[in-house]
């Protein structure tokens, strides 16, 4: 599969008013992404996620080391048009309301007013703040700000998105919505990087992931390879009776093998949570 | 005109629009200029003089806080609140920010300059009329040769020309320093500034290398007393077309190198 970003010894340091190196906030960093796939950058704070971020949108530029995108550099002006940035927090003019916000984004990217308008219904209705249009993004809570920056994003409906801790500050619902939508986005073909240090968020939507640690890459592979514990196996069956289970262990102790647990698989907290609060809101509508 | 630029220009001058705190000072300026409406003095002279005055005070004053506040926050804020980071993912290059963001400014001073020299000349009829009921038609006639002329246009103009400057120094200095900071660099600037005829009087009377620093000092900085007309305006002199060309070209080639040189250190800066 073509890789859509390629990033090769990417180095940056940053330097103190005298020029002498302060921080090296990426080391040697080579990644790859490929067309298509949701790619995770984890890593504790500090560990230059945010970093490679602004290199890759050339806010920044590298000590050393390479970056193209669309295998172009990231400074070219027709590759913009095809990324979508959110940053870690929806850093958007307050005094505009949510339409005139993205108005000026859909501006800035040269689309033409009527498929401007209609874009900004179109992702307004996506992110669910059509009713909200109107309002201030200053006096927008911190759900609805991140909801916002998404809506900028999709407005461009760009190949390549790259999102800076795309769910943090949101409730578990607004948590879910945001990872389908993100989820949505790969299935139309579209390529998405995020950074991220809720692992339990990357586990579930990410297709590869890149483990950094201090600017360095420490790890880097699919989800499924890292995670699988290969020695092991799991057996999830439904309507097993405790006869069945004794039968079962000694089939394993037969062939060589050891029983390391029996019991029922657990639903995750998200899970449980988000099907009651809808069960619950489906009782009050 | 590129796009990108014009789009910059609208939401700057939409969010200098909509900031409440110029709103307040816009309107404590109109006030100030319609207030001129109750001050009565006995002479004629002393009347119109004094209107004029106020009014030109009101018009620099309020121009001025504008260009330092707007000129010193417009790019600091959007680094600081990282406003700039979704800006600049999009296809717009950073001199074009720096462009869009400081035609803006421009903008918004021409406009808010405009409305209160309305109101001035709003403010200068009443007193005509008034002038007129108290004094008889010739009164008002001279009167209205004497304050409603193109001086006063002449005037106005040097004023927004120097406030070109001030914004771009403050866009300038803003690269490097916190808001408090640049905003108190540029009222020196701006003191300074109206200061260079006394500069290259030092220059000349002092020793050799303060004398060198001070003619340093006076070809840098921009000559802010070249659009001081207040006093000529106030008191009816003639100000030569030629005067105010010369002036105005020097006021906005001096703004336009410091934005060339803004938009160069931001080509460069790490955000």
């Amino acid at each position: 599969m073509e890789n859509i970003i390629e990033i090769k010894s990417l180095k940056k340091i940053y330097r103190d008013f005298w020029n002498r190196p302060k921080v090296v906030a990426v080391d040697g960093l080579n990644l790859a992404v490929k067309k298509g796939e949701i790619f995770g950058m984890l890593g504790p704070n500090g560990s230059g996620k945010t970093t490679t971020l602004k290199l890759l949108l050339g806010l920044i530029f590298p000590s050393a080391g390479s970056i193209r995108i669309m295998g172009v550099s990231p400074e070219n002006m027709e590759c913009k048009k095809n990324i979508g940035y959110m940053p870690e927090e929806s850093y958007l003019y307050g005094f505009l309301n949510a339409d005139e916000i993205l108005d000026f984004y859909g501006r800035l990217n040269g689309m033409p007013e009527k498929l401007r308008r209609k874009r900004i219904n179109e992702v307004l209705d996506i992110v669910g703040l059509s009713e909200a249009r109107k309002r201030r993004v200053a006096d927008y809570s911190k759900g609805m700000s991140r909801r916002i920056g998404l809506a900028q994003v999709l407005l461009k409906d760009p190949e390549l998105v790259l999102l800076d801790e795309p769910t943090i500050g949101l409730d578990p619902i607004g948590s879910r919505e945001i990872k389908d939508i993100i989820k949505g986005l790969k299935d139309r073909g579209k390529t998405v990087l995020l950074s991220s240090h809720l692992l339990a968020e990357v586990q579930t939507i990410c297709d590869r992931i890149a483990i950094l640690y201090r600017g360095k890459l420490v790890e880097e592979g699919s989800v499924e390879d890292l995670l699988t514990v290969s020695d092991e196996t799991e057996i999830i069956t439904s309507g097993l009776k405790s006869a069945d289970i004794d039968k079962l262990k000694e089939l394993v102790n037969k062939s060589g093998g050891k029983l390391i647990s029996v019991g029922h698989p657990k639903e995750t907290l998200e899970s449980l949570f988000i099907k009651l609060i809808r069960e619950k809101s489906g009782k009050d509508t | 005109m590129n796009n990108a630029i014009v789009t910059i220009v609208r939401n700057t001058f939409m969010e200098a629009f909509r900031k409440r705190i110029f709103q307040v000072i816009f309107i404590f300026s109109i006030l100030i200029i319609l207030s001129t409406q109750f001050f009565t003095f006995f002479t004629f002279g002393e009347e119109v003089k004094i209107l004029k005055d106020i009014g030109i005070a009101g018009i620099t004053f309020f121009s001025l806080v504008i260009a330092l506040v707007i000129g010193s926050s417009c790019i600091q804020t959007d680094m600081e609140k990282k406003t700039i980071y979704t800006v600049l993912s999009y296809p717009v290059s950073r001199k074009e920010y720096i462009y869009g963001r400081a035609a803006g400014v421009f903008c918004y001073i021409v406009f808010a300059v405009v409305i209160l020299s309305m109101v001035f000349y709003v403010a200068l009829s009443i007193k005509t009329y008034f002038i007129g009921q108290k004094f008889g038609d010739e009164a008002r006639f001279s009167f209205v040769t004497f304050s409603n002329n193109i001086e006063l246009l002449k005037g106005i103009w040097l004023i927004i020309v120097r406030c070109f400057i001030i914004v771009s120094i403050a866009l300038l200095l803003s690269m490097f320093f916190q808001q408090t900071f640049t905003i108190i660099v540029c009222f020196l600037a701006y003191v300074l500034g109206h200061l260079t005829g006394f500069i290259a009087n030092m220059a000349a009377s002092t020793g050799k290398i303060f004398g060198y620093l001070m003619t340093g000092f006076y070809y840098i900085f921009p000559n802010l007393e070249f659009f001081n007309v207040s006093d000529y305006i106030s008191v009816g002199k003639h100000i030569s077309a030629s005067y105010t060309l010369l002036v105005s070209i020097y006021g906005i080639i001096y703004s336009l190198m410091l934005i060339l040189i803004t938009a160069k250190i931001f080509e460069k800066k790490d955000m």
